[in-house]
């Protein structure tokens, strides 16, 4: 009696921000996936009066087929993955070699490192990829300074490296916290006992330290992954034109071409996507769980 | 200051499986300390848990003077819990600590100020009111768990094994601090513990429990002495175990001895029995009547020496011999001083030596044990 | 912090665990070189300081410049001109006051809903308590372009669109991951026993939440609260649907000044859009200790 009592108190205490959920992002998505699906709801004045739209009595994938034949979107799906994964790499990397930095160095510098990385995680989105135009553009800051160090410069500004550069510096702040805080994690002892078998500070760091911060670099990666392929801002006011980002796409689909049906696909494509990515994290956490060892 | 009974308790955890606590019924005299003893996963603090108000039974009752409280949350318990890391709060000083439970019961400053002063008088800690947790000794925590569970005034006192992280030297000194408190508020006391050695210093009685049941609850004494299962007789202090057989004229063999049956032991012949006797209880003789042994190892442990017997058949005894009895130099022989009989798990008889025959001390008499004591 | 050092390995053992040398060379001699690590080290902290720091060193240089062209590295001509143009503007003024009335909303209401729900998921049992858990990253799994058009018409049938509740909800979306999982895994972190103890001591559940629970939790709810704070602040795609043109919130007022105006508008005007930000970095730093941030992340 006492359980069902507690059962039913625990939900009603999550359903309110359940509800949200459900009502601002699970109804529409599934609204989104019906309307993909070729189903065109009447009321929907925006959905109804767009252009080429497929409608069907049935679901049907005739969107998706028509959508996947377009080269401009396959162009646009392979720019998105190709930022996203890049992104993710570097966001890993560069994360970890902070990380570590701040874990194992010495002295003032790592101090120092330990306040700098957080700086992006103030900075507004919005912020971030003004800056990163104004610095990287053509004849920009970077371009000027490269011309006194009698240097060439290519921009990266409306390409894809500007998008990975700035995704990255907007994304490392996260990445720096969950990795640094897998790190402190780690027992000093495992590190020592290590050493005191003779392992070096790359064997130590390939064969101890990676292996037992899995866990929190999986979450990095998903979730900067999940992030980035759905993104709008940065690639809006930084990336290239052509090919796009899915996000852009998907804004451009919207209001400059007025067809919100592929629009919508690709919203659902984009999310199957990161779902896949976000059922590696349910995975990668719930192993972690179930393997912690209590002392 | 009151009764307890727990009246068939069952708890099982999860689905199926067994029970964590199995048909438990115990009484707990007013002002009467007792120990739920036994090795992890005994069920003890599942036992104290449910006592304490933390866990429901899946069937049973608690009752406290009679009145049953097994439906009462812990907050409406006459009980009061010293959990086994202490539990303070970290964030409230250590006068706030005791002050919380007052508080709740909305008693008016004076009255708090005065008790929780008392409270810290009374486990020797006046003037570590505005200190920290965090600031505490271990031992001194534990004191402040403890001044906290009894500034309430409970009627029944729950220890949690509170000794269990403190260093050897430190739990000792608890100990007796531990039962001086209890004897000057006079509170009924449980008291959970793995330690025998704990159990049997301090308790009045003590329920020693095993694999979900309880074995037996008896003064120390009495446990040590007439060990009423073969897990008790094994878990409190040292005991050998031989397994015998009833032969058909009615005497025990086991291993290489014969026994007389005690006279209080309903055995057939052919029946198998162990047979268990205490290293103080063996009678070591440079050329008695009992059977021949090669001595193995020999432990000097200050007024006592502990021996390794090594007899025919593979069998191994421990023996322990007095300071003043000198170590046989080229074996010896073995004896029953006193032994106890188990048909199965229980205790069906115990072998007495004779009046005026003493364990151990004597010289030789010829002839194994008498017949009838 | 413990202090860490890594010691020198013996020179054969590290070839034989690493396993990669080629006879006698050890790739990575120079690591035994204090001097070249700490050589190393500050490279590695010049290299990320102007990768950080550069660009928005580069925003404030235009905030204060009339005219800057390629390629001197700093303006020709400094100038507060723009300033008084963007305090003068209406639009501006305007934005930074619906910024800052729908903020804070954003998070108090986030709180109020959020904090009972990372309470339950913490400490109940209930049926698909780990589903839910989870299904609270759909908010920001899905792309929200992808859904605003369907946002937007429900809004329009509810009456919200274009109006400050509406871009209240909109912006409560993006806040409630932070604000269960950060606080979630802050009840985690509070032992049950102390919980035990003070029902023990005679407190019901609602005493025991606010004098125990509540306060050992408040570090990971503030951080949690920070960052629901900065998101709704920041919060761009969502505002732009439903907001404008009547409710324009100051990162939605940014699309179009970078777009229409000159540099020196937008530096200006990134720089007010940071303001919060950084006033909330200084004040929380004390609070954001990266383990709040992590435990919130890791799933149960």
């Amino acid at each position: 009696m006492a359980r069902v009592r507690e059962a039913a108190l625990g939900l009603a205490l999550v359903a309110p921000p359940i509800a949200i959920l459900l009502l601002l992002i699970i109804l529409p998505a599934i609204q989104a996936l019906t309307f993909s699906l070729g189903l065109v709801p009447s009321e929907n004045v925006t959905f109804s009066s767009g252009q080429h739209l497929v409608r069907s009595d049935i679901p049907t994938l005739e969107v998706y087929r028509q959508l996947l034949a377009s080269p401009f979107v396959i162009d646009d799906l392979r720019l998105t993955l190709s930022v996203t994964v890049l992104s993710v790499i570097f966001v890993a990397i560069v994360g970890y070699i902070l990380a570590l930095y701040v874990r194992f160095g010495n002295g003032w510098l790592p101090r120092i490192v330990r306040s700098l990385y957080l700086i992006p995680m103030f900075v507004p989105v919005v912020i971030a990829s003004y800056a990163a135009v104004t610095f990287y553009v053509d004849r920009g800051f970077l371009a000027s300074l490269f011309w006194h160090l009698g240097l060439g410069y290519t921009s990266p500004a409306y390409k894809p490296a500007g998008i990975v550069i700035t995704q990255v510096w907007y994304n490392i702040p996260f990445a720096v916290l969950m990795l640094g805080s897998g790190l402190d994690g780690i027992e000093q002892e495992l590190i020592d006992s290590a050493h005191d078998v003779g392992a070096g500070f790359f064997s130590v760091l390939w064969r101890i330290i990676l292996p037992l911060n899995l866990v929190p670099l999986l979450i990095v990666l998903t979730f900067t992954f999940i992030g980035v392929i759905g993104s709008f801002t940065i690639p809006f006011l930084i990336g290239p034109n052509a090919p796009q980002m899915i996000g852009v796409a998907i804004q451009a689909y919207f209001s400059n071409y007025n067809q919100p049906q592929p629009a919508v696909a690709m919203a659902v494509i984009v999310f199957a996507i990161a779902a896949l990515a976000g059922v590696l994290y349910v995975w990668a956490t719930s192993r972690s769980n179930r393997h912690a060892v209590t002392l | 200051m009151a009764r307890l009974e727990l009246d068939h308790l069952v708890k099982r955890y999860g689905s199926g499986g067994e029970p964590a606590v199995k048909d438990v019924s115990l009484d707990v005299a007013d002002g009467e300390f007792v120990c739920l003893l036994g090795p992890s996963g005994c069920g003890k603090t599942t036992t104290l848990r449910i006592i304490g108000g933390f866990l429901a039974p899946d069937s049973g009752d608690v009752r406290i003077d009679g009145a049953s409280v097994v439906k009462q949350p812990p907050e409406r318990r006459p009980t009061a819990m010293v959990f086994q890391r202490y539990a303070l709060w970290p964030h409230m000083t250590v006068w706030h600590n005791l002050a919380f439970g007052l508080q709740v019961r909305r008693r008016p400053r004076a009255e708090i100020e005065r008790r929780v002063q008392q409270a810290l008088e009374l486990v020797g800690l006046p003037g570590l009111g505005k200190r920290y947790p965090a600031q505490l000794s271990g031992g001194q925590q534990q004191r402040v768990a403890l001044a906290r569970a009894l500034v309430l005034e409970p009627r029944i006192l729950l220890l949690d094994e509170p000794l269990s992280n403190l260093d050897a030297q430190l739990r000792i000194h608890m100990r007796s601090e531990l039962t001086a408190i209890q004897r000057r508020v006079g509170i009924t006391t449980v008291f959970v513990t793995h330690d025998q050695e704990e159990a049997m210093t301090i308790a009045d009685r003590i329920a020693v429990m095993h694999a979900g049941a309880l074995e037996q609850m008896d003064a120390p004494e009495q446990l040590y002495t007439r060990p009423a299962t073969l897990f008790v007789a094994t878990f409190i202090g040292t005991m050998n175990v031989l397994s015998g057989r009833v032969e058909s004229d009615g005497w025990v063999a086991a291993g290489p001895f014969r026994l007389p049956r005690p006279a209080d032991a309903a055995l057939a012949p052919g029946q198998s029995v162990t047979v268990g006797v205490r290293p103080e209880d063996l009678i070591l003789e440079e050329r008695g009547s009992g059977r021949p042994a090669a001595i193995g190892q020999v432990l000097d442990l200050g007024h006592y020496r502990r021996l390794m017997l090594r007899l025919d058949g593979g069998i191994a005894l421990t023996a322990f011999l007095p300071k003043a009895q000198p170590v046989p130099a080229d074996g010896c022989t073995v004896r029953f001083g006193r032994a106890l009989f188990y048909v199965g798990e229980r205790l069906a008889g115990v072998l007495e030596p004779p009046p005026g025959a003493s364990t151990a001390a004597q010289p030789s008499t010829a002839g194994s044990v008498p017949a009838s004591p | 912090m413990t202090a860490n050092r890594m010691p020198t390995p013996v020179a054969e053992r590290e070839q034989e665990l690493a396993g990669w040398t080629p006879a006698g060379i050890r790739l990575t001699w120079f690591w035994d070189v204090p001097e070249f690590r700490r050589a190393l080290g500050l490279l590695l902290v010049l290299a990320l300081s102007a990768y950080l720091l550069l660009p928005l060193l580069t925003l404030l240089l235009w905030a204060f410049a009339d005219e800057w062209r390629y390629p001197s590295v700093i303006p020709q001509h400094f100038s507060l001109k723009w300033w008084d143009w963007v305090f003068t503007n209406g639009d501006v003024g305007s934005a930074a006051r619906y910024s800052f009335e729908t903020a804070p909303v954003v998070t108090l209401i986030s709180a109020a809903i959020c904090l009972p729900a990372a309470y339950s998921f913490s400490r109940f049992r209930f049926p698909g308590r780990r589903a839910l858990f989870i299904s609270l990253l759909a908010a920001n799994a899905f792309p929200k372009i992808g859904l605003y058009v369907a946002i937007a018409t429900l809004f329009f049938r509810l009456d919200l669109m274009g109006t400050f509740w509406g871009v209240v909800l909109i912006q409560l979306v993006g806040t409630l991951v932070l604000m269960v999982w950060i606080p979630a895994a802050g009840f985690d972190a509070v032992a049950r026993e102390l919980e035990e103890a003070a029902r023990d001591a005679g407190a019901g559940p609602l005493r025991v939440f606010w004098s125990i629970t509540l306060p050992l939790a408040m570090p990971a709810i503030i951080v949690a609260c920070f960052l629901a704070f900065l998101a709704a602040f920041d919060e761009a795609q969502g505002t732009l649907i439903v907001g404008s043109p009547t409710i324009v919130t100051m990162p939605v007022l940014m699309y179009t000044l970078v777009v229409n105006y000159p540099e020196p508008v937008g530096a200006i005007f990134s720089i007010l859009l940071s303001a919060p930000s950084i006033v909330l970095l200084l004040l929380a730093r004390r609070f954001l200790l990266a383990g709040y941030l992590a435990a919130g992340f890791k799933g149960r």
